[in-house]
């Protein structure tokens, strides 16, 4: 097996009281789509923000291509590649779909100004690059469908042409239409050789376009598969019991 | 969760493509004003012949020209959103034209003069700027504070009194306000200079692409690399900067320097920027809208005079179009979604 593209290992992180996240471990590899499941207040989201830089983690280590790394601000983690697409979007939507895309990354032309004709034949390039189907660019974003405006937020993140790309939910809020659009998308991605870090609490989604899939319970790692040697059935009983029979019962309260 | 709370916005039904794709060149909204504008001026031409006069003409554009320009700034505010408003362009004209004319007196030059007054803006703007961006004030507060601390220096300055010793460069100050460029009067010349560069700049360049961002989701912008305070507070000295260059002029035109001058004005600033469009949740609204609003106020000012209504009437004629023209918009809205 090659280097993996990022393992994170033994991450802790505490909010106060309340221990969010204790040694998880998760690794992901070029090209591939890793499903990160786990009910609500698994650590899903924490162990996302702390992969990007917008948390720091309390405990553990953290490795990009095999060496160690350590992100104080989601800008860091973006000069490495690490992109992540938040559940809301975070799209301007006074703004038409070009300047979404490259939000804050105008590209000029001579004496400063903003090159309007390229930044929009870039961003058709690279919606038709990644199949979205957005009829023009320049369209306020909002005018489009749940489904196109993620698309767009997806669009944007791969503007930066990141190696690692983490999506928290992103078809949460979707129609099933819209969902399969976006889903197509990121599968599509493989393609690229970007990997993909998909957050989801909706397990055909996951088995849909995943390779493997993490299972987080109350802040600790349960258990990682492989999809095609699991069944939705089997990731389902691990998210609920924590992988231990009759463990819902005995284990210590959700912390959050 | 800063993030979720600030990513989100009201939500509102997609609209349909045709409306959006209309809507790219000039916004619906300026596209009405401006069609507003044209059914105002003929009406009151109708009405009076003698407005459309060139003279006449030149003396509507004249008298709206400083509102307009002072706008372009206040546009600026506004659409960086966050509340962005800036209460104090009227003292801030004042306390401009007030320091100008006092270095003149004092024989100072013309152009040190008109420096230093655009630097006493400057510094009220960055001084709103860095109240909101840095100590997190609601701009509503620092910039009312400046209008009093402004309107107040301005006092100072003047004694109370009227400045109408201009010293060794007066009649080359009073040309600059009160000259004309072949027919055109200075102002209405500032004016359109005023507006061309301030479409220019925001629609452009990263300064404008930025701040018409930040007002549609700063946290979205933040998270894409823009500085967002950066582009707040360069807005706020803009608009301290245009504000008080534009009371220079204005006391230029009146050839005195005096505390009073742009008192309340910002009241007929704000007026523009709303009838023309410039939503005050910030990223929506342009410049030519602006202009359409100021010329708007400007005509139906004029028209009441021509036909003889008391001047008393004018702020109540102002305030109600700002509530019609924001009544139109909600139910254009309303009809757009329905």
């Amino acid at each position: 097996m090659t280097t993996p593209l990022v393992e994170m290992r033994q991450i802790d992180k505490r909010f106060g009281a309340v221990q969010a996240l204790r040694g998880v471990d998760l690794t992901l590899q070029p090209g591939e789509v890793l499903g990160l499941v786990g009910d609500n207040a698994a650590g899903k989201s924490t162990l996302m923000k702390i992969l990007s830089g917008a948390l720091q983690p309390d405990g553990g280590q953290i490795l990009f291509r095999g060496e160690p790394v350590r992100f104080a601000s989601p800008a860091e983690a973006r000069r490495r590649g690490i992109e992540m697409v938040y559940q809301d979007f975070a799209l301007c939507d006074n703004l038409d779909v070009a300047r979404n895309v490259f939000l804050g990354r105008w590209p000029l032309r001579a004496w400063g100004i903003v090159d309007r004709a390229a930044m929009q034949r870039a961003a058709e390039a690279m919606l038709r690059r990644l199949r979205i189907d957005i009829p023009a660019v320049t369209l306020r974003v909002r005018a489009l469908s749940g489904g196109r405006r993620q698309s767009v937020a997806i669009a944007r993140a791969l503007s930066f042409d990141p190696a690692v790309l983490i999506l928290d939910e992103p078809t949460a809020n979707l129609s099933p239409g819209a969902t399969q659009e976006v889903l197509r998308v990121v599968a599509g991605l493989r393609a690229h050789g970007v990997g993909v870090i998909f957050i989801s609490h909706r397990l055909q989604e996951v088995f849909e376009i995943g390779d493997r899939v993490t299972v987080l319970k109350q802040g600790r790692h349960v258990a990682t598969c492989r999809v095609r040697d699991a069944t939705e059935e089997e990731v389902l009983e691990l998210i609920v019991t924590g992988g231990r029979p009759g463990a819902g019962a005995g284990a210590p309260p959700p912390a959050g | 969760m800063r993030v979720q709370q600030a990513g989100r916005t009201p939500a509102r039904a997609p609209a349909p493509f045709h409306r959006a794709v209309g809507a790219s060149a000039l916004g619906s909204y300026e596209a009405a004003i401006y069609i507003a504008l044209l059914l105002v001026v003929v009406a009151v031409s109708l009405i009076a012949p003698r407005f459309l006069s060139p003279d006449n003409l030149f003396e509507v554009a004249r008298n709206f020209s400083f509102i307009t320009a002072v706008g372009v700034g206040e546009a600026m505010v506004i659409l960086t959103g966050n509340g962005g408003i800036d209460l104090s362009v009227g003292s801030v004209m004042g306390l401009g034209g007030v320091v100008a004319t006092k270095l003149l007196g004092l024989g100072a030059g013309l152009l040190p003069a008109i420096a230093a007054g655009i630097g006493a803006g400057w510094i009220c703007g960055t001084a709103n700027g860095l109240l909101v961006t840095r100590a997190r004030m609601t701009p509503l507060i620092p910039t009312l504070g400046m209008l009093s601390i402004a309107h107040g220096l301005s006092l100072v300055i003047t004694q109370g009194y009227p400045l109408t010793d201009l010293g060794r460069a007066g009649p080359a100050f009073v040309a600059l306000g009160a000259g004309y460029v072949g027919p055109v009067p200075n102002p209405v010349v500032y004016m359109f200079l005023v507006v061309a560069s301030g479409w220019f700049v925001l629609t452009h360049t990263p300064l404008g692409y930025n701040i018409y961002a930040v007002g549609g989701n700063a946290e979205a912008s933040r998270l894409s690399g823009i500085d967002v305070d950066r582009v707040r507070l360069v807005a706020f000295m803009v608009s301290g900067a245009l504000a008080a260059l534009s009371g220079i002029l204005l006391a230029a035109r009146l050839s005195v320097g005096d505390a009073t001058t742009g008192q309340g004005e910002e009241l007929n600033v704000i007026a523009a920027a709303v009838i023309g469009g410039v939503s005050l949740l910030g990223g929506q609204g342009s410049v030519l809208g602006l202009f359409a609003g100021a010329a708007l106020i400007g005509v139906l000012l004029n028209a009441m005079v021509l036909t003889g209504v008391p001047a008393f009437w004018q702020q109540v004629v102002i305030g109600s179009t700002i509530i019609v023209a924001v009544l139109l918009d909600r139910l254009r809205l309303r009809l757009a979604r329905a």
